[in-house]
């Protein structure tokens, strides 16, 4: 049998397996392969070949037709009966599908979040390559860096590509009438062949040919000029130079951690003396070329900065931070990925409880098939399918809550967004992967869903199925019982997780941080204005609504700068950094921060010009027992401590609170103006503080924030997350009581016979609802125990990234507890007692 | 009753002629052969299902060689209504030609 050798061609064998599987009867297969070794003996292989695919695609119209005929015969039966199963238990389907739904558009929702935070700045085509120039103290990094750094690196490093600053400065700018108040971005010539932003209109490589150029987004085009052609107008910038438009781009997209309206050189506001000084107060960005590795050539550049400044200036190491994770990844502190993370973990579970149901409630179901599998099994069906029938009648059921899902997400969007300040919208193009992963998850869920019935039903004896002897196994209930505790786990867990962090977030707007926010109106200054800052001042204490007026280099919520600083005793000669702010008198009384020591800056002492207070922090740091009058210094400038203002939290509770140094030098800006106000006319207080601002700088565009909505922006994100966690968590307790109302129907229909015969031998229907209580409630009594430990591990973890935290409860995981006991008892005892208080004559009068 | 399609009456006198050699590669081989061109498996299973479907041929799974790699040879024998169906072919074809010509059909088949 030489020939057998020479196989049939195997594509074509394959495809006919295929297509043959379902001819039964027909041995065509057979046929083609035994009449090819025949045409190989008289011919040769290679006409045999030849015949044998020319036949095969000759035959093809009829093997198609037959496959589709009865695959097509046998769905229309599967389908029917689908249909009519889904009829007849209206209720168990409609808590199928529709708890299945939740969870899925839950999962989608979430998902299209975490795409978007995962997206951000990634749009860039050079993204990767893109780096952020950081700074570091021992104490803390930055993103900012010295403005003659980038310029430095780009000559003497080839690794470096291209360059430019990013300096993002509020400004005026004026066009005829209209004037604004505009986000800028100070950049280099360079930007745009390093980031991506389409062009409306102008040239990208000539765009930044002049100084004397801006480009502008198309929002901020049609703001000024309207629909009149833009390039080539002239704008006011800052009061002092005007700039020529060259280019118009599309407005920035909303997952870009870059957000701005106006582009334009840093020279005109900062002069060229300011862009070649080696002290930090821009953002830049290099991009490298694609052959260079990022971390060494960090390394490399890491004491740039210090060659260049003084011998006894503090040392400062430069970094690169990759752009891609800006967004993710903070320099100092957590990282918000971690709500990335939590999220899709919390995705995860929601469609864990959904498909858990959806697989409690088909198995369940699918004991009452027994008959309709054993007379299947007796006509002729295989084993095969049956499986097929009933994966093919969960997956079914999955896509249908696939599509109800989709609807569902359609109606949810708008208020997700608003929710979670975000513009997502669901786009089948720009959802694609998310789309096919949700279809693969419906399919899937719809498999795992079917596996346990199929296999088990798929199993019986068609003799026993018909006897009804197989359906009673107690396997499925134990399988059952599995899932339950699972999913009360994860309900459990969630609940405790939704108290902890509903009691941080209480925690952080209840702790006294230190320090008075309220009714403080906090305007950002001009250079006019410093210049008027005396006047402005005495003239606005003429309000006697207004109860301090007082200014610093910084909020307090924000204080960043850093400085060397020496104090009498210490012992090693090498600076110790900490932050400083330079104040004006009578800010610690604005912002109605105590003294723990000494007293505040006070117009009485001349020589406070150069003296200190500090922060307990720093007194911790100094280790001074009786620190007023003990001699200290900030940089070359040595003073006296005058006082220690007890800690107060600035920054957020994440952190810990850092020492502070206060000092009164003038000669720094007052960046920021503090008016403490009665709560009685803001309104009018607020028009006089404009009045009398414009009467010393006509130019000056007022704008002011309120501290306390500032300082509940640091927490804004959180709290955010903190109420769409609370939201998911509830629709997730939701959806598992819906699988457990759902199971315990089921249960209490499958016991009528018994809960019938137990009460004609007497049982109380008391007695019986708590016989079919008691066993879902001994479930969910096991998933507190594993749930238990599980969220406690968990939320320490979370709390502890809080510097300032509550604590974690005993009576948290109690509470969690009996609410998970109290909604499963109730949404059992609906059903025992529905079932309890039947007649029993009803329930066995067919018997 | 319905005539035979030619299709139908060709596979019901090849069946009759091939006896117990009557399975797939062979009827196929024969038909080809009769009809000068090649009939395709497609063809010749599409006819067959309808064969069995009104009762003129029954099939009967057989034996398996190696160049069939395992799978059966299904074997088809006439019917008494296959038979029955041929015989009133013959008659019908009889009667059309009868008027026309002297044409022997028998040796014809014969061939």
């Amino acid at each position: 049998m030489k020939t057998l050798r020479k196989k049939p061609p195997g594509l074509a064998s394959w495809l006919l397996k295929v297509l043959a599987s379902q001819d039964g009867p027909f041995p065509i297969h057979g046929d083609f392969d035994e009449e090819y070794y025949e045409i190989v003996r008289e011919k040769g292989s290679t006409a045999a070949r030849h015949w044998y695919w020319g036949h095969f695609l000759r035959s093809l119209p009829f093997l198609i037709k037959d496959t589709i005929y009865w695959r097509f015969v046998m769905f229309r039966n599967y389908l029917k009966i689908a249909l009519r199963h889904i009829k007849r238990y209206k209720g168990y389907s409609f808590i199928n599908v529709s708890g299945l739904a939740i969870g899925m558009a839950c999962c989608i929702l979430i998902l299209m979040w975490v795409q978007d935070e995962l997206s951000f700045d990634r749009f860039h085509e050079n993204a990767d390559d893109i780096y952020r120039l950081t700074t570091a103290t021992p104490l803390s990094v930055w993103s900012s860096s010295p403005w003659a750094l980038m310029p430095t690196l780009k000559e003497d490093f080839p690794e470096v590509n291209k360059g430019t600053w990013y300096g993002e400065w509020t400004c005026p700018v004026r066009y005829e009438e209209k004037a604004f108040s505009e986000r800028c971005a100070l950049v280099s010539s360079e930007f745009f062949e390093i980031f991506t932003f389409p062009f409306k209109d102008g040239d990208p490589k000539t765009a930044f040919a002049s100084l004397n150029s801006a480009v502008i987004t198309e929002r901020t085009a049609k703001k000024y000029f309207g629909e009149k052609d833009p390039i080539g107008r002239v704008i006011h910038f800052d009061n002092r130079v005007d700039l020529a438009v060259t280019g118009v781009i599309e407005n920035i997209p909303a997952n870009s951690s870059m957000q701005f309206d106006f582009l334009t050189h840093p020279i005109h506001l900062m002069g060229e003396r300011r862009l070649q000084t080696w002290s930090a107060d821009c953002a830049s960005y290099l991009l490298l070329h694609r052959d260079v590795n990022a971390d060494e050539f960090g390394l490399k550049i890491k004491d740039t900065i210090n060659k260049h400044r003084g011998e006894n200036m503090y040392k400062l190491y430069v970094g690169l931070q990759p752009l891609k994770k800006i967004h993710l990844f903070s320099l100092n502190g957590t990282d918000p990925v971690v709500y990335v993370y939590l999220f899709s973990a919390v995705a995860v579970i929601v469609l864990l409880i959904a498909g858990i149901n959806f697989v409690n409630l088909s198995t369940a179901r699918s004991s009452k098939r027994a008959k309709e599998v054993g007379m299947r099994k007796v006509i002729g069906a295989t084993r095969k399918d049956v499986l097929r029938q009933f994966f093919g009648e969960s997956v079914l059921l999955a896509v249908f809550a696939l599509v109800m899902a989709v609807l569902l997400v359609l109606l949810a969007l708008p208020a997700f967004n608003s929710l979670a300040e975000k513009q997502l919208n669901l786009n089948f193009t720009q959802n694609f992967e998310i789309m096919i992963g949700i279809l693969l998850i419906a399919v899937l869920t719809g498999v795992l869903s079917g596996i346990y019935p199929a296999l088990f039903l798929s199993s019986f004896q068609p003799v026993s199925a018909l006897k009804n002897t197989a359906a009673r196994g107690s396997k499925g209930g134990r399988f059952r019982k599995g899932l339950i505790v699972t999913q009360f786990t994860a309900s459990i867990v969630l609940i405790v997780s939704t108290t902890v962090v509903f009691k941080q977030m209480h925690f952080i707007r209840s702790t006294d941080l230190g320090f008075n926010r309220e009714q403080i109106v906090t305007v950002r200054t001009s250079r006019e204005l410093r210049r008027n800052y005396e006047a402005i001042k005495q003239e606005l204490l003429k309000d006697s609504r207004i109860q301090y007026v007082s200014a610093a280099s910084s909020v307090p919520l924000n204080v960043n700068n850093n400085n060397p600083v020496y104090w009498e005793g210490r012992a090693s000669e090498s600076p110790v950094q900490m932050n400083f702010a330079c104040v004006d008198y009578d800010y610690f009384e604005t912002f109605d921060m105590t003294m723990a020591h000494g007293r505040s800056f006070s117009e009485d002492f001349a020589t406070d010009r150069r003296n200190y207070i500090i922060n307990e922090a720093a007194l911790k740091l100094t280790g001074f027992q009786d620190p007023v009058g003990k001699m200290f210094s900030m940089g070359r400038n040595e003073g006296e401590l005058v006082g220690v203002v007890k800690d107060f939290h600035g920054t957020s509770l994440h952190s810990d609170i850092r020492p502070i140094v206060f000092c009164l030098y003038q000669n720094l800006p007052y960046f920021n103006m503090f008016v403490k106000t009665s709560s009685a006319g803001i309104p009018e207080t607020i028009a006089n503080i404009k009045k009398t601002i414009n009467k010393f700088d006509p130019d000056f565009i007022f704008s002011f924030s309120f501290l306390d909505e500032e300082f509940n922006r640091q927490y804004r994100n959180e709290e955010r997350l903190g109420q769409i966690f609370n939201y998911f968590t509830f629709l997730a307790i939701f959806v598992s009581c819906l699988g457990l109302f759902g199971l315990a129907s089921f249960t209490a229909e499958q016991k009528t016979k018994e809960i019938a015969v137990r009460k004609i031998l007497g049982a109380s229907v008391s007695k019986i609802v708590g016989m079919l209580s008691k066993e879902f409630l001994i479930l969910v009594g096991i998933a507190n125990v594993i749930a238990w430990p599980l969220a406690y591990v968990l939320m320490k973890k979370w709390i502890q990234s809080y510097s300032y935290h509550t604590h974690i409860g005993l009576w948290m995981f109690f509470g969690a507890g009996v609410i998970a006991l109290l909604i499963a008892l109730f949404t059992v005892s609906y059903q025992s007692i529905k079932a309890a208080s039947k007649n029993p004559v009803e329930s066995l009068k067919y018997e | 009753m319905k005539e035979l399609t030619k299709t139908e009456e060709i596979l019901l006198l090849s069946i009759w002629r091939l006896k117990d050699e009557a399975y797939g590669v062979k009827i196929r081989r024969h038909v080809s052969k009769v009809i000068k061109k090649q009939f395709t498996y497609g063809n010749l299973y599409s006819a067959l299902k309808q064969l069995v479907e009104k009762n003129y041929v029954d099939k009967r799974s057989g034996e398996t060689v190696p160049q069939r790699r395992g799978r059966r040879r299904f074997y088809y024998t006439l019917t008494s209504e296959g038979l029955e169906a041929l015989k009133e072919a013959q008659e019908l074809n009889r009667s059309l030609w009868a008027s026309i010509s002297r044409y022997a059909f028998k040796e014809n088949k014969n061939t």
